[in-house]
């Protein structure tokens, strides 16, 4: 009982980081058809605006205001200064957002240097749940997560932004007959996408080593989980990253970490063989 | 037909030309050539998926270091002969792209998601890499591979000397260069340029068009891989960042800055960046991540169709107009 326990506390942690960093990638993929290659580093820019806040001698709950504010700046200007210039070139876009990964990559090991930083630990402790004992403040990471993916999906699916966002969606050149300047939301979406990453960020910096590569350990699962969700479908992509971040966790306690990567890669491409346009979707949808 | 004489005449003569470089060039300038000859191919086998089947992938290097794994575990750990170890770094290569174009490409996974697929499958073959230590050797990799020598009916052929090592990344550059020109002038080319268009379309007309991705990436995996092999067998190592990210956004970048639709592109691209890279090494040893992102990025933004791709734009525009219309190559 214990260990299931345990399994299912730690997978509900990763769950939720995963799911935070692929449901920005959904955002920004729905609504501009561009898969940003370097989502992972606005992860690792949220960590890093943590170790900044938290070193400065500010109290740790203050980076997870400060993080998604510097996301949200950070992925606007990204769209603003280099992905509006590729509307017509989707495939270029995201080969751009490559090569950015790599610049953002030596960028941050230039100014913080290679070797992890900490960020100490605001709310230590453990707490014992049905018998397994669990760190006090992962507890915490996997409720602020779920606020923010529940506010997220609500966001999208209730407010008028979320409403004009669907309507570009569908059909973009009929939503800006009816006035929608669709270049304002795409630049909306990247910030909105870049800002929930660098939350995950700051929620993932004290429970790990933050390195300038940390972010491609997560966009990799994230990607997936994207994909395995179908693009454009939120609830989707909370299903896809649960297949992820619980099968990885269930079979690392079984195999280790690598073969338990690998192994889950693996059953996804399955799983995508299986269901094509996502694991929502109907079977009679499959097209090949 | 005009253009399929030129073209094998270019790739002869191309061969040609190179065969006298253990003749000019010292043994340093004889190494970097191998490298940048082996390197070549893999280029080639990218511009080969990208350029001819339109399915992107960001994750090449993996089938580089795989076949260079493979190699070099056949032949350290097993003690395998080195020819058989190359065969095997093929064929198994071959056999994980078959599986991979099985699930993907008749699952209809195409374009974007293909891509990010590559690159999940380059970051896990990585990590393979570093922590399954008994059999890679780890952060290490494995050193002390031996170069690639054939002994069978009486027949010897050393390749393990400088030249030796020259002559096995001639023999793979002409054998990557027969490959795409034959399928670059038979039906197979034309299949592969109606996919690429137009995918649907292409199945209305009765073609598998799954079968034929799968068939595409096959090819592309094996001479990838018989790269990565001739490259273990020539440098007597294999490591952890023969199959990354960077070697894989590096070549990309080769592609790229060469031209993506255009075979003599990759080439050049893979030339471009090695020399810059060898210069650029002595001056800044670190940065050379930041230089291979930050010039691609500039080269997708600003060069497009790439060096190659320019030049032949340009050159049309400078040749006189004739009254009929010319067939585009």
């Amino acid at each position: 009982m214990e260990v299931v326990v345990s399994i299912a506390l730690n997978a509900a942690f990763l769950v939720s980081v995963v799911a935070l960093v692929a449901l920005g990638l959904g955002v920004i993929y729905g609504l501009l058809g561009v898969i940003n290659m370097a989502h992972g580093e606005f992860v690792a820019l949220g960590a890093y605006a943590a170790f900044v806040v938290t070193s400065s001698g500010a109290p740790y709950w203050l980076a997870l205001i400060v993080a998604p504010a510097v996301g949200m700046v950070a992925g606007m200007a990204l769209q603003a200064g280099l992905i509006s210039r590729l509307v017509q070139r989707p495939l270029d876009a995201i080969l751009v957002t490559l090569g950015l990964s790599l610049v953002f990559q030596q960028v941050f090991q230039a100014v913080f240097g290679p070797a992890g930083l900490t960020v100490p630990n605001p709310a230590p402790g453990t707490l014992t749940i049905l018998g397994a004992t669990f760190p006090v403040f992962r507890v915490v990471v996997i409720v602020i997560s779920a606020i923010v993916i529940v506010a997220t999906i609500l966001f999208l699916a209730k407010s008028e932004f979320g409403i004009v966002v669907r309507a570009i969606l569908q059909n973009r050149d009929a939503a800006s007959v009816n006035g929608v300047n669709s270049a304002r939301y795409s630049l909306l979406a990247f910030g909105l996408g870049a800002a929930v990453a660098a939350i995950a960020g700051a929620l993932i910096a004290p429970s790990t080593n933050v390195v300038p590569y940390m972010g491609a350990t997560y966009l990799a699962p994230a990607f997936v989980a994207v994909i395995l969700g179908g693009a454009g479908r939120p609830l989707g992509v909370l299903l896809g990253a649960a297949f992820m971040g619980g099968l990885e966790v269930a079979l690392t306690s079984y195999i280790g970490p690598t073969t338990a990567r690998a192994l889950v890669l693996i059953l996804a491409i399955i799983a995508i063989r299986l269901r094509p346009g996502g694991l929502l979707s109907e079977k009679k949808d499959r097209f090949a | 037909m005009i253009a399929k004489l030129r073209a094998g005449g270019a790739g002869i003569v191309l061969v040609g030309l190179l065969a006298f470089s253990p003749f000019v060039l010292d043994l340093y300038g004889l190494s970097v050539i191998t490298y940048i000859l082996l390197y070549g191919v893999a280029a080639i086998s990218l511009q080969l998926l990208w350029g001819r089947g339109g399915q992107l992938s960001f994750g090449h290097a993996a089938f580089f270091g795989i076949g260079a794994y493979i190699y070099a575990i056949f032949t350290v750990k097993l003690q395998v002969p080195t020819p058989l170890a190359l065969l095997l770094a093929i064929t198994l290569s071959a056999l994980l792209a078959l599986i991979i174009g099985y699930f993907l490409f008749f699952g209809g996974v195409r374009a974007a998601y293909f891509s990010v697929i590559t690159l999940a499958i380059a970051l896990i073959a990585n990590q393979l890499a570093i922590s399954w230590t008994p059999v890679t050797g780890g952060n290490a990799g494995l050193i002390g591979v031996p170069g690639l020598s054939i002994n069978v009916f009486g027949l010897e052929l050393d390749f393990t000397s400088p030249v030796g090592g020259f002559s096995l990344a001639l023999i793979v550059l002409a054998v990557a260069l027969l490959v795409t020109w034959l399928i670059h002038f038979r039906r197979l080319g034309l299949i592969f340029t109606a996919i690429r268009e137009d995918e649907t379309r292409a199945a209305f007309m009765g073609y598998r068009t799954p079968a034929y991705l799968t068939a595409l990436l096959v090819i592309s995996v094996s001479l990838a891989a018989l790269a990565g092999a001739a490259f273990s067998a020539v440098s007597n190592y294999a490591a952890p960042d023969m199959l990354g990210a960077v070697l894989s956004v590096e070549m990309l970048t080769w592609v790229a800055v060469g031209g993506r639709n255009f075979v003599a592109g990759a080439l050049v691209g893979v030339v471009v960046l090695r020399l810059l890279n060898i210069q650029i090494s002595t001056i800044l040893p670190t940065s050379w991540p930041l230089i291979v992102g930050g010039f691609f990025v500039l080269v997708v933004l600003l060069v497009p169709a790439g060096l190659v791709g320019t030049f032949v734009r340009l050159a049309k525009r400078l040749r006189p107009r004739r009254l009929v219309p010319v067939e585009e190559s």
